[in-house]
């Protein structure tokens, strides 16, 4: 339609402004037609039912019944509940410790393969895997059989004449172990950052070196702020994925939050109050309670980032 | 500044619309078809929907089962729908929710109450001409009973006992005591005989702890129990202590797997279970031995009553319904849902098919037409009901409204005392506030 009327638009002599205006209007049409499936599902998926949520976080809706509303029960509620408390330390426990770690990783391996090493696509694409599987049962399985007590890494622990626990199985460890795991997923920063260093000029470097300055210097001094903007993206996103981790908790404890809710993820712990106690309004409270604290890191981030961040323009 | 505002008006007030649309479709569908007391069969093609839980054998017995009835019933069509347990009530739920409930459910005592109570489950009375349970005993119908009215049946029957590998016994020449009321002082005994004799290879059980049916057992046998008749929890901090305290010294004194073993093995599929693999002697079992032995086909499995002490109180036994189904209060072809779990509970070609893999029939026909032919596991475990029926005395009421949490947080709990994290008097105190608390919000 709309290259239709650029044809149309062609022919009509310059200077007639009303016809231009009139297909102005026919293309703000067509893109709104074109938007239309993003806008549904933004309206129906998202926005809908993130305002019903909202509401039934007022309200004692179990699933079967119609919610009533109880006004800030669900609140109190959650002051009281020394479950919902542990559920959020470990949260951020894994978000503090997996995030910038992850980044670390992501960072260190990019500035490798920058190297123009051969078959370089190769390890990227083998480096990305994790990536896609991480967020999987399958791997989640796999992790049972790798940190169980009688797993992969016990066995290897063995050789050397070391009789390992259940990493899985002991409060102290089964976090750990999902930290592991959220770690080893570095495929996607990874990528990022090598995309970001393919953008900083060579120049830079080759200015550093005759100036005598070492690889470390180099790293620390052109590589690291020239990256920031890049390093702040995925920490944001990285910060908002953590906080929502829910099936490598669910797949390792079985759905438990175990032992002892050493992995009982915010996300996990509304998942059962939801529909283990059929608490569908008090899960909702905690559900928005995730967002304002998504939302509040993510605030930090970018006022903190204004100290650090070096944007090149 | 005008043409923006305007527009920010306007998305606002798209938002609200739709957001009222959304809400008004998560409510529950409340009137509709409500129990009409005078439903008829149709005599038109009629669709309708049966959801169960199960493992694969469970598949090809349920399958048979419907192809029988949709013969006996030309025109009526049943859909099959089956997970596994651990997402069976998700999905239910948010089917409920949705206003999408199955016609017939396959049910459990956790949640017969919460369903029932919030109006999700239709009373059989009213569809008595077409679903007859007269054949069910009074205790037995009892078990699916709600405020007085009748929301299920019961499918099978269990009881908790001690699953025994005696092929392990055996290798180790370890006896057992007269086990036909031992003693928990002889199983501690059998348990610490057996992980000597194999020198910790094999180690004597997998102990209790973190599961309400043994855990009332235990109660009764103290005069006390989990919950009352009237739904509240009654059990004693001091007996929920001691139970704890009877396994805490079992793990302990290295009877058992460990605390960091038991959490990783709470949620291993039965065949990679520890005493499928001859890793224990003996596990407790709500008697449901056949898929053990299916798992480890080469050895002696056999199944030993539940331990006591000298002085528990006559009639601690009892039998738990294994499983019921349940018909959706919404259901638009109540008399055809009906017609098909009379058929699933009293044709004896289906209680062929079932045998006793959804827990010993609940029907005592059932019972009858089996009996002959089971052989094996499925032999011992009907004489295990059979010399637990002769004992048994009130059944233990189902869990109340809210309560199905009840397994969850007593396991949870379970740890914590498992981990040192809480001694067991503590803990207990902890999960009695903790159950009461969950019965409470579900009250509202």
């Amino acid at each position: 339609m709309s290259a239709l009327n650029e044809l149309r638009a062609l022919k009509v002599p310059k200077g007639t402004k009303r016809i231009r205006d009139k297909s102005d209007t026919r293309d703000n049409k067509a893109a709104a037609v074109f938007l239309l499936p993003w806008l549904i599902g933004f309206f129906a998926i998202t926005l809908g039912p993130m305002v019903a949520s909202l509401y039934l976080s007022f309200t004692d809706y179990n699933l079967l019944q119609n919610p009533n509303f109880t006004g800030l029960t669900n609140i109190e509620r959650m002051l009281q509940d020394s479950d919902l408390g542990s559920s959020l330390i470990v949260t951020l426990v894994y978000v503090v410790i997996s995030v910038p770690l992850q980044l670390i990783v992501a960072l260190a391996i990019a500035v490798l393969l920058d190297r123009g090493m051969r078959g370089l696509s190769f390890y990227r694409s083998v480096l990305y895997l994790p990536s896609l599987l991480g967020g999987s049962v399958a791997i989640a399985v796999l992790w049972r059989l790798v940190f169980g007590g009688e797993g992969l890494l016990n066995a290897f622990l063995a050789l050397f004449g070391i009789h390992g626990p259940s990493w899985i199985g002991s409060p102290n460890t089964a976090l750990g172990t999902l930290i592991i795991l959220h770690v080893w997923t570095f495929g996607a920063p990874m990528v990022i950052f090598l995309a970001g260093l393919r953008q900083i000029p060579r120049e830079l470097y080759e200015a550093a070196s005759t100036d005598g300055a070492t690889r470390w210097r180099q790293f620390r001094s052109i590589t690291v702020p020239m990256l920031s903007p890049i390093v702040f993206f995925n920490l944001v996103l990285g910060i908002i994925g953590a906080f929502q981790s829910f099936t490598q908790a669910y797949v390792i404890s079985n759905g438990s939050g175990g032992p002892t809710n050493s992995t009982l993820f915010i996300t996990l712990y509304l998942y059962q109050k939801a529909f283990g106690s059929l608490q569908m309004g008090y899960a909702s409270a905690i559900a928005w309670l995730l967002l304002l604290i998504v939302g509040a890191a993510t605030a930090i981030n970018f006022w903190a980032s204004k100290y650090w961040v070096f944007y090149d323009d | 500044m005008k043409r923006h505002s305007r527009m920010r008006r306007h998305g606002v007030a798209a938002v609200v619309a739709v957001s009222a649309l959304l809400l008004s479709g998560c409510a529950v569908g409340g009137g509709g078809a409500s129990a009409d007391k005078g439903a008829k069969l149709s005599d038109k093609p009629v669709t309708i929907s049966l959801y169960w839980w199960g493992s694969a054998s469970r598949v090809t017995s349920t399958d048979a089962a419907v192809k029988l009835f949709e013969k006996a019933h030309p025109n009526v069509t049943v859909k099959l729908q089956s997970t596994d347990w651990g997402s069976y009530w998700d999905k239910l739920a948010t089917s409920v929710a949705g206003g999408q409930a199955p016609d017939v459910m396959q049910f459990d005592q956790l949640y017969v109450a919460s369903y029932a109570q919030r109006g999700a489950l239709a009373d059989l009375n009213d569809y008595s001409k077409y679903l007859d349970t007269s054949s069910l005993t009074k205790n037995v119908r009892d078990t699916g009973e709600y405020d007085g009215n009748l929301y299920a049946v019961p499918i099978g029957l269990n009881s908790v006992g001690v699953a025994v590998n005696r092929s392990v016994l055996d290798k180790y020449d370890v006896k057992l005591p007269d086990t036909k009321s031992w003693t928990w002082d002889d199983l501690d005994r059998v348990a610490k005989e057996v992980t000597k004799a194999s020198d910790g290879k094999v180690l004597g059980l997998d102990p209790f702890g973190g599961d309400t049916p043994s855990l009332t057992l235990w109660a009764r046998q103290r005069g006390n129990t989990l919950f009352n008749q009237k739904g509240e929890v009654v059990l004693k901090p001091s007996v929920l202590a001691g139970y704890w305290q009877y396994a805490l010294d079992q793990i302990k004194d290295g009877v058992t797997p460990s605390a960091s073993q038991l959490a990783e093995g709470a949620s291993v599929p039965l065949d990679q279970s520890d005493l499928a693999k001859g890793k224990v002697a003996m596990t407790f079992l709500p008697s449901n031995l056949t898929a053990f032995q299916v798992a480890a086909p080469t050895q002696k499995l056999d199944m030993l009553p539940f331990p006591t002490t000298d002085n528990a109180k006559k009639g601690w036994q009892y039998l738990k319904s294994s499983m019921y189904w349940t018909i959706s209060s919404k259901s638009k072809h109540p008399a055809e849902a009906a017609e098909l779990v009379d058929f699933l509970t009293t044709n004896s070609k289906v209680g062929k098919l079932f045998g006793a893999e959804r827990g010993t029939p609940a029907n005592p026909d059932f019972q009858k037409v089996i009996t002959p032919d089971l052989a094996g596991s499925d032999k011992i475990v009907m004489d295990y009901i059979k010399q637990v029926t002769a004992e048994a005395g009130t059944p233990a009421p189902i869990t109340p409204v809210g309560g199905q949490d009840a397994d969850s947080l007593l396991a949870q709990y379970w740890q914590n005392v498992q981990f040192g994290k809480a001694t067991p008097k503590e803990a207990a105190v902890q999960y009695i506030a903790a159950l009461k608390k969950e019965l409470a919000a579900a009250k509202g």
